[in-house]
């Protein structure tokens, strides 16, 4: 499990730490720095897992009004051990910040422990027992963690943590209505959505089955997908049943709201538990408002049921809030521009308006 | 979203919502919407909810709706939270809760935690200590202990519920109660 994010001299986020439970939820103003946050995730995870170069994701990501050079990023996680991981990252952005940004550090640690160090422009690998093995000259311009193709089971264990690190901003106006083949994986806004359902029905069919059935719930008249051939490409068309009369939409027909919807309950039952962790921003966009609790406590029964599973989720709405405000929650606020998240614990426990009544006044 | 029977669940935290919320919809077929909670809000937030969700209940009478309230007993226990609840419901101006009201008070003596470890079969258990330190929060053992909420029991053990855990019976009573009302 995630249990810590830092980040300094990074967009908003200045010395700036939060330490995540298994179901957690942010919420804030708008700009108050939360998407930072999976910015971050979303940033480190590719430089870690892809290996491009880091200035594609970094450059011009210092903050504004911050003078320094360096910028520091440290993820810690709670192995399945329970022992302490710890990846740490400084980048320097050279000649005032204008030149082309570097990895200065980059180490993955086991209980204070090195499992891999980059440092002083060399690579220093290390085994399971932490004993150093080869050393040798690497350039700062990516990680070379993502070259590793056979590490030990602890650097394994946090690869295949980073790897799963899902961050979806669902916009169905991005869907892709048609696919050729099918994908594991469902991408920030969902555009390969007929494809992901095209996976999980073919390698997950009681994944599959549970989703639809929990659709049926939900989405009035919903019966079943189905998917079409048309030439090469296949096309989702989902089956409705109302009154008696049965009836097929294409994908491409149905409101943005059901196709978000579906979208929601195929991540919920196809990654959260199966991802190291998911990250929904905004996910009740486009969405009806008795359609996000049943959502939320499907989301709380997989993350019970399943074994590592862990979720973060921004949202301004007051369904959201008031159902999760119990869980771990923390408020985004911006303090002399640098941004801080408070537990929501800070705020008025005594008062008889709900916590998103509190905050709509701007308690 | 269907025309099943509905259940509002109002409660304090997570650990109670684990509990009850399998138990209506698994056993009894409702869809159940949690009502808004609050960090640290406890018993005096759920209080301080309960005369507006009552009143809805009683103004639609006629829908297939039900409201389950959920309080620790705490150091007050059942009779002494009831009479609490009829209290506030006066102070809001409305009439104390009847049978007729689709409204179920449950209130784990001394919290949720203790019915958790009578069904996971801990004994000796009693409505006054706090064993909450003993429960290990495990979700799976929570829903266990749900899932055997209304599974069949030999009378002794009935009688073994009811005099070492009353307020568990009464809360049996009083779910059936009100959904055989919805």
């Amino acid at each position: 499990m995630l249990t810590r994010i830092f980040a300094d001299n990074f967009r908003a986020l200045v010395n700036f730490e939060l330490r995540p439970e298994t179901l957690t939820l942010l919420l804030g103003a708008n700009g108050s720095g939360k998407s930072s946050v999976f910015q971050v995730l979303g940033v480190l995870s590719d430089i870690i897992v892809r290996g491009n170069p880091i200035g594609s994701y970094l450059r011009y990501s210092c903050t504004t009004w911050d003078t320094r050079e360096v910028q520091t990023f440290e993820l810690d996680f709670k192995g399945p051990d329970g022992a302490l991981y710890r990846y740490v990252l400084t980048v320097r952005h050279p000649a005032g910040r204008m030149g082309e940004p570097a990895i200065e550090t980059e180490k993955v640690e086991y209980n204070g422990a090195a499992l891999f160090e980059f440092s002083n422009g060399q690579v220093h690998l290390f085994n399971d027992e932490h004993v150093e093995g080869p050393v040798f000259p690497f350039l700062g311009e990516r990680s070379f963690l993502s070259n590793l193709t056979s590490p030990g089971f602890k650097l394994g264990w946090f690869l295949e943590f980073v790897r799963g690190i899902t961050i979806l901003q669902m916009n169905p106006f991005e869907f892709g209505l048609m696919h050729e083949r099918e994908d594991s994986f469902l991408n920030r806004e969902g555009r390969n959505f007929s494809a992901f359902w095209d996976h999980l029905g073919s390698e997950l069919p009681d994944i599959r089955e549970q989703c639809v059935a929990q659709l049926r719930v939900v989405m009035p008249g919903f019966q079943n997908f189905r998917l079409v051939r048309a030439g090469n490409q296949k096309q989702l068309v989902f089956d409705f049943k109302v009154d008696g009369l049965s009836y097929s939409l294409p994908a491409a027909t149905l409101s943005e709201g059901q196709r978000t919807l579906s979208t929601l309950y195929a991540a919920l039952w196809g990654l959260v538990g199966r991802r190291s962790l998911v990250c929904f921003d905004e996910p009740d966009n486009f969405v009806g408002l008795s359609e996000i609790q049943p959502w939320l406590q499907s989301m709380r029964d997989r993350l019970d049921s399943s074994t590592g599973g862990q979720v973060m989720i921004i949202s301004h709405h007051p369904e959201v809030i008031d159902y999760l405000a119990v869980d771990s929650a923390f408020r985004f606020e911006r303090s002399a521009g640098n941004v801080i998240a408070r537990p929501l614990e800070s705020l008025d426990s005594l008062s008889e308006l709900k916590l998103s009544e509190i905050i709509a006044r701007g308690g | 979203m269907g025309n099943r029977m509905r259940c509002s669940l109002l409660c304090e935290d997570v650990e109670q919502e684990r509990f009850f919320r399998p138990i209506l919809e698994r056993v009894f077929g409702t869809r159940v919407n949690v009502e808004a909670r609050k960090p640290a809000g406890g018993a005096p937030f759920v209080m301080a909810q309960l005369p507006r969700l009552v009143k809805g209940i009683r103004q639609r009478h006629q829908e297939a709706a039900g409201l389950i309230v959920v309080v620790d007993g705490d150091t007050l226990g059942l009779a002494a939270r009831i009479n609490e609840i009829n209290g506030y419901l006066a102070r809001a101006g409305m009439e104390g809760l009847r049978n007729v009201d689709k409204v179920a008070v449950c209130v784990p003596c001394r919290n949720i935690e203790t019915w958790c470890l009578w069904f996971c079969n801990v004994r000796p258990l009693n409505e006054i200590d706090d064993f909450k330190s003993r429960w290990r929060k495990e979700a799976h053992k929570t829903r266990e202990a749900a899932d055997a909420w209304f599974a069949p029991t030999a009378p002794a053990e009935v009688d073994a519920e009811k005099n070492t855990l009353p307020a568990l019976s009464a809360a049996r009573a009083e779910i059936n109660r009100v959904l055989k009302l919805v």
